[in-house]
């Protein structure tokens, strides 16, 4: 079976959508696990460092450092085979593949979220805080009420770039073999040695995953923004 | 310097500032030094004084967004120095230099922030937001659904006023707030608020570095050298009258007797009745009616008796024109505008007299140029008499026509003010000249 000659997509489609839908499937999960895990991580240690709140702060900083300036690879293998082993007494930790694969891209993300919301929390204007003081609002109830809604807005074209990264991030996790959609585009392709169809159907698929993603978040950025910017 | 603050006036002191001092750290001066004042109930305070004299911070510390570092404050006899400062700050509405509406909220929204946060149920927020928005004069229907950025500065000004106002604060506190307008529309919102203020009576701490403004608006000025010493503490009258110091004279600037032109409010002097018609009437009985006065002209008015045009003999010979867009369109003054106001009115239209609204536009009379130039002319002997140390009192010199004079009632100024060529002599001219004519 010579590759290019026998270029087949529809039949190639038709043998192996079960499995490579799985696989899509275990990407969606992760990836939405992931996402929803960065927008938390993200809006909190955003908020610890705009407010510069002791302590959560300079370890939420740490935490950026580490993860902006190691590559995910690094990170991914980190999770997986270099946590602490069970020595003696001590329980050691141990971490199932899926564990690691969701872990790894939304600890990934949420770095880079944290500083997405950080630069969104202090670009509120300071009269919008005031204003919110001066009616009587604690400093909780100002983040909630104004902050974090305006802030979150100015912050979310380039967290939509990080859900993107985190998406696409997730294709790395077939070195730790979980079978996401990339795992098993490999597996299929070990198989048949239909290469081509493979990399085509892996990189359409993406494409599509990442187009309806940002067309998603954009719809929502649409419905959100404030009448200035429409 | 704080001799003259804590007055010894009669009403009743609402917000009281004692020994008040700040320093922000990392700085060798008091920003705030040793500052005393009392507010009295159902006032407007103003804090005026040159840039980076410490009023942003004074109100501030009023509501304590920024903790005195030493000194005290009470508020309704109440020390309120160490209490709670989010729940203080519900007591006082607080509207601030650039507004600060969020955003992100409807104007309906906004207003609704402190009733919300007091957990009101959402009938109660309902009526109090289309009640606020109708007592600052903007239609509920039109705006409630509106986001900030949907409104004009002056609009968003009256919402501004109407979210401090929410929670029926007894205070309010107000840092330059209309010092971001355009001066046409910044002179009508002083009117409306000081409309406003009839109504609600609050006590209010208002800062600005207008001097005029602070004329206009004032029931008393407190004027602010360095540090927030107090200059002078007193009337607008009493301050254009009896400037304490050097600084206050320099401050006031020159014609000081013109800006007395500001302290005389339209609903202090007489004014003159005026034939009236329905702008629906006949073209016959209008002229009747203006044979049967000596004025020369007829004011039209609608259903609501507010003004529509001023028609004379000549406008009713053409028959073709209908009575609506007949003669000149006729502008309105309300009763709460200054002589100044008035006065530049008639300048700039073609007539030697201006119509006067109440709070609801409806016609309650006519302000001549007469009228004026005789203020104008009374002032000027007065102040000769004053400053030859000829005059009585030089504290409260009467001004012509004025019928109630207290302390209360003398408000002035106008955003106009500032630009009135060469001081009190030119325009007094002009203005004589204008009533011979
Ligand atoms: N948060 C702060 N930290 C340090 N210094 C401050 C702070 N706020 C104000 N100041 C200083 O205190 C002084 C008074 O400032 P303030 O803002 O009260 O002046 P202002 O009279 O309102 O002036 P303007 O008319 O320009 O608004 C200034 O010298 C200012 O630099
Ligand atoms: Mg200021």
């Amino acid at each position: 079976m010579l590759v290019g000659i026998t270029y087949d997509l529809g039949s190639y489609v038709s043998e192996n959508w079960e499995f490579l839908l799985r696989g899509l499937g275990r990407t969606l999960l992760v990836s939405a696990i992931a996402i929803g895990g960065a927008l938390v991580i993200g809006a909190v240690l955003g908020a610890a460092r705009a407010h510069r709140v002791p302590v959560i702060s300079q370890l939420a900083s740490a935490y950026v450092e580490l993860i902006r300036n190691t590559p995910i690879l690094v990170q991914i293998f980190f999770l997986y085979f270099a946590l602490p082993q069970p020595i003696g007494p001590w329980p050691g930790v141990r971490l199932d593949v899926f564990t690691v694969a969701w872990l790894a891209v939304m600890i990934w993300g949420g770095a880079f979220n944290t500083e997405n919301f950080r630069a969104g929390f202090e670009a509120v204007p300071w009269r919008f805080r005031e204003g919110a003081l001066a009616l009587g609002f604690g400093r909780v109830a100002t983040f909630l009420n104004v902050t974090l809604p305006i802030g979150g807005r100015i912050a979310l074209p380039s967290s939509i770039n990080t859900y993107i990264a985190v998406l696409k991030n997730t294709a790395l996790l077939y070195v730790i073999s979980y079978e996401e959609l990339t795992t098993s585009a490999l597996q299929v392709n070990a198989l048949t040695l239909e290469t081509a169809e493979t990399f085509t159907v892996l990189g359409a698929v993406y494409l599509a995953l990442v187009w309806s993603l940002s067309a998603g978040i954009r719809g929502l950025e649409g419905r959100l923004a404030l009448p200035e910017s429409r | 310097m704080t001799a003259g603050a804590t007055s010894n006036g009669d009403s009743r002191a609402l917000i009281r500032l004692e020994n008040l001092s700040k320093r922000f750290p990392g700085q060798k001066q008091n920003a705030i030094d040793n500052l005393s004042l009392d507010i009295p109930e159902g006032e407007i305070v103003i804090l005026v004084g040159p840039s980076g004299s410490g009023k942003t911070t004074t109100l501030r510390m009023i509501n304590r967004l920024i903790e005195p570092t030493s000194g005290r404050i009470f508020l309704e006899g109440e020390d309120v120095t160490s209490v709670n400062g989010d729940k203080l700050r519900r007591r006082m509405g607080y509207v601030i230099q650039q507004i600060g509406l969020f955003p992100h909220m409807t104007i309906e929204t906004n207003i609704a922030t402190v009733p919300r946060m007091l957990g009101w149920d959402t009938k109660r927020i309902r009526t109090r937001v289309r009640e606020l928005l109708d007592l600052v004069g903007m239609d509920p229907e039109v705006y409630a659904k509106r986001y900030p950025k949907e409104l004009s500065g002056g609009q968003r000004q009256r919402v501004g006023v109407a979210r401090a106002l929410a929670a029926d604060p007894p205070v309010l506190l107000m840092d330059e707030p209309f010092s971001a307008i355009d001066p046409i529309t910044r002179a009508r919102l002083q009117n409306e608020f000081l409309q406003l203020q009839t109504k609600i009576r609050k006590t209010i701490v208002f800062v600005t570095h207008d001097i005029d403004e602070a004329i206009k608006m004032g029931d008393r000025i407190a004027i602010l050298d360095e540090s927030s010493h107090v200059a002078q503490y007193d009337t607008p009258s009493t301050i254009l009258a009896a400037p304490a110091n050097a600084f206050v004279e320099d401050f006031i600037g020159a014609g000081a007797s013109l800006k007395r032109l500001n302290l005389t409010h339209v609903a202090d002097v007489h004014l003159l009745d005026w034939p009236t018609m329905p702008v629906s009437a006949e073209r016959d009985s209008v002229r009747a009616a203006l044979l049967r006065s000596d004025k020369g002209s007829v004011l039209l008015v609608d259903d609501a008796r507010r003004p529509q045009r001023w028609v004379n003999a000549m406008d009713l010979e053409h028959g073709s024109i209908p009575l609506a867009e007949s003669g000149l369109e006729a502008p309105v003054m309300q009763r709460t505008a200054t002589l100044y106001d008035a006065l530049n009115e008639m300048l700039n239209s073609l007539q030697g007299a201006t119509a006067v609204v109440d709070e609801n536009g409806a016609f309650c009379g006519v302000i001549d140029i007469e009228t004026v130039a005789a203020a104008i002319r009374k002032m000027r002997e007065e102040a000769r008499l004053v400053y030859r140390g000829e005059g009585g009192s030089p504290r409260e010199p009467a001004l012509a026509g004025a019928e109630r004079g207290g302390d209360g009632d003398v408000r002035g100024g106008s955003d106009f003010g500032g630009a009135a060529p060469g001081g009190g002599d030119d325009f007094g001219a002009a203005a004589a000249g204008g009533g011979d004519a």
